[in-house]
């Protein structure tokens, strides 16, 4: 097998009904190594859902998944995470009342051989507190190490929320929705962020602004109604009538409800 | 400043060690059980505190611990190696048990179900009339002999001393547990479970030694009340002794590692002196901790802590609850 054509993240023939209700049917995604692709759909797609059969919080009711050639669909989901697998959330999922460099050894942490070292106190464990700090000097936030992370402003937390999944120096990075509630300033902050991470780095970003989601993708995938109707650059999915349907139909929607 | 620190932490637990021994034996015996109590809370705060679980059913193992020293030296031999030993691993066994049946559920599932292993091993004490004295419970049971210590377990100054002494050995291993990179982990797990297992954490695995910790340390209370008490009854596993104990952990404050002992020593000394006065003794504990919730929410310890600082922080950098706190402070500084 060609190491360098197998891709970073396979899913294959993924499906999941809750209770009845069916959220994927038969999901297919492949990402390249360093592909940036967006995912994007309507509320109710199944986006984030497919994050967390990815990731291993959820079980996949059938299909499979594959990170970087390796079959993971039984394997826990943290330890996927060795793996080089590594995610944000929609909803900030940060450890609100910990001071943000602890935020950040945690990250790192999880990545060690270390986190079940019961005897010696986590202050003399100085490599990783020194990685932290360099961490919170390259994105600006030294100077707000010591603050809970409860403190910090919305748009703070957002970007905390990408420097602890790239903490360990994930392969492949999934974003749920990394600009989600932010300030226009504040959005192309994260986008620049987000655009200048390293390009060997797979990622599968769910984003509902197109003028970010064209901004980052090399690819977009099209999730509607738990199918995966469309994969394709730019040109393809903007010309697409199936999603021009989709998106105009569900803002056609969303307007008569509003009025 | 190091040394000064060593020194500093030298004198507090001669201070522990050696303190009431000057009191009359009335006050010693109080000691020993507030000491005794506060171990007991420290260990559910391992739990409670730290991890974020809250366990209704946490005397199990005080209690079960205190059983088995008592079962073990009256019904097999007096020794008291033998008899701890025994009694601590049949107390880690059980933790080990419970914790494969309660670390299944969270929240309010989790409460339930601790609270009704619990209640499991209480109903056993409790009605094994012939083996375990049902609700008479296990009286006299001997204090212990600590020959090769210089130190006569009959005397209640040498018992307190040897308590003081497990005690700051105990809350030792406790504080490097909690300074270590595992209990940084078990607060992260408290803050969100999934972002940890995301990162890589075998949640249930650090969720699990946590509990086994926390029973063990009960189990070392509960052991050391046994011998002072001379008598284990099924009241010491039951309910009751659990909510004394999250009483004390709220009330000290939960996640702080000496919060507890201060909620110990509030929680005895009451019993011991308002139930002098009046039988309502709960009712103005309950009045207390109402109190300690409006005023200091996050507990007496990180109260005192507060007071004795010498800037209070600016209020921008305060949480809500926060606020109650630093105006407080503000009034008793204005006197």
């Amino acid at each position: 097998m060609d190491l360098a054509s197998t891709p970073t993240l396979k899913v294959e023939g993924v499906r999941k009904s809750f209770r009845g209700l069916r959220v994927l049917s038969d999901v297919h995604l492949e990402l390249a190594a360093g592909e940036r692709r967006v995912l994007i759909g309507p509320n109710g797609a199944g986006k984030t859902t497919l994050f967390n059969i990815i990731t291993g919080l959820v079980p996949a009711d059938s299909g499979r998944v594959f990170l970087l050639g390796k079959e993971v669909t039984r394997l826990p989901a943290y330890r996927r995470t060795a793996l080089g697998l590594a995610r944000t959330f929609q909803i900030t999922a940060l450890f609100q009342n910990l001071p943000l460099w602890r935020n950040v050894v945690l990250a790192l942490l999880g990545g060690a051989g270390t986190k079940f070292s019961m005897l010696r106190p986590l202050s003399s464990y100085t490599y990783l507190i020194q990685k932290a700090d360099e961490l919170l000097d390259q994105w600006d936030m030294l100077d707000k190490r010591n603050v809970p992370v409860r403190m910090l402003s919305y748009g703070e937390q957002r970007q905390v929320e990408i420097l602890l999944a790239l903490a360990q120096h994930p392969k492949i990075l999934l974003l749920d929705e990394p600009t989600a509630g932010l300030s226009p300033a504040e959005t192309v902050r994260v986008v620049k962020l987000i655009d200048t991470l390293p390009r060997d780095l797979s990622m599968l970003i769910i984003e509902h602004d197109m003028d970010v989601a064209f901004q980052l993708a090399d690819s977009l995938s099209v999730l509607h109604l738990g199918m995966m109707i469309l994969t394709g650059d730019q040109h393809t999915i903007r010309s697409d009538e199936r999603v021009r349907a989709i998106y105009l139909g569900a803002i056609a929607e969303k307007l008569a409800r509003d009025a | 400043m190091l040394l000064v620190r060593w020194v500093f932490l030298l004198l507090l637990a001669l201070l522990v060690v050696f303190g009431p021994t000057i009191l009359p034996p009335y006050y010693v015996n109080l000691a020993t059980r507030v000491l005794i109590f506060a171990l007991f809370a420290m260990s559910l705060d391992l739990l409670l505190g730290y991890t974020g679980l809250w366990s209704f059913g946490h005397a199990a193992f005080f209690g079960f611990a205190a059983y088995g020293v008592g079962l073990f030296t009256l019904r097999v031999q007096n020794n008291v190696i033998l008899a701890v030993l025994t009694s601590l691993t049949a107390t880690l066994l059980l933790a080990a048990l419970f914790g494969l049946l309660s670390l299944r559920a969270r929240g309010v599932y989790f409460m339930m179900l601790t609270l009704a292993l619990a209640q499991v091993v209480w109903g056993v004490a409790f009605k094994w009339r012939s083996f375990t004295g049902g609700d008479d419970g296990l009286p006299a049971i001997p204090r212990p002999d600590l020959s090769p210590l210089p130190l006569k377990a009959a005397n209640s100054v040498d018992f307190y001393i040897f308590t003081a002494v497990i005690f700051i050995i105990a809350v030792s291993i406790l504080f490097l547990i909690t300074r270590s990179p595992f209990g940084a982990s078990l607060e992260g797990i408290r803050e969100h479970e999934t972002r940890m297992i995301v990162l890589g954490y075998n949640v249930w695995l650090h969720r699990y030694l946590a509990h086994l910790f926390a029973a063990l340390f009960a189990g070392v209370a509960g052991v050391l009340f046994a011998y002072h008490n001379g008598i284990v009854s099924p009241i010491d596993l039951s309910v009751v002794r659990s909510a004394e104990a999250l009483l004390m952990v709220v009330l000290g404050g939960a996640g702080t590692l000496f919060g507890p002992v201060f909620g110990a020593l509030v929680v005895e000394l009451l019993k011991h002196f308002v139930s002098i006065y009046t039988e309502r003794w709960l009712a103005i504990l309950g009045l207390i901790y109402v109190i300690t919730v409006l005023v200091a929410p996050n507990g007496i310890y990180e109260a005192i802590q507060r007071l004795f600082r010498f800037r209070v922080a600016p209020s921008s950098n305060l949480a809500p609850s926060d606020h109650r706190m630093r105006r407080w402070i503000l009034l008793l500084r204005r006197r």
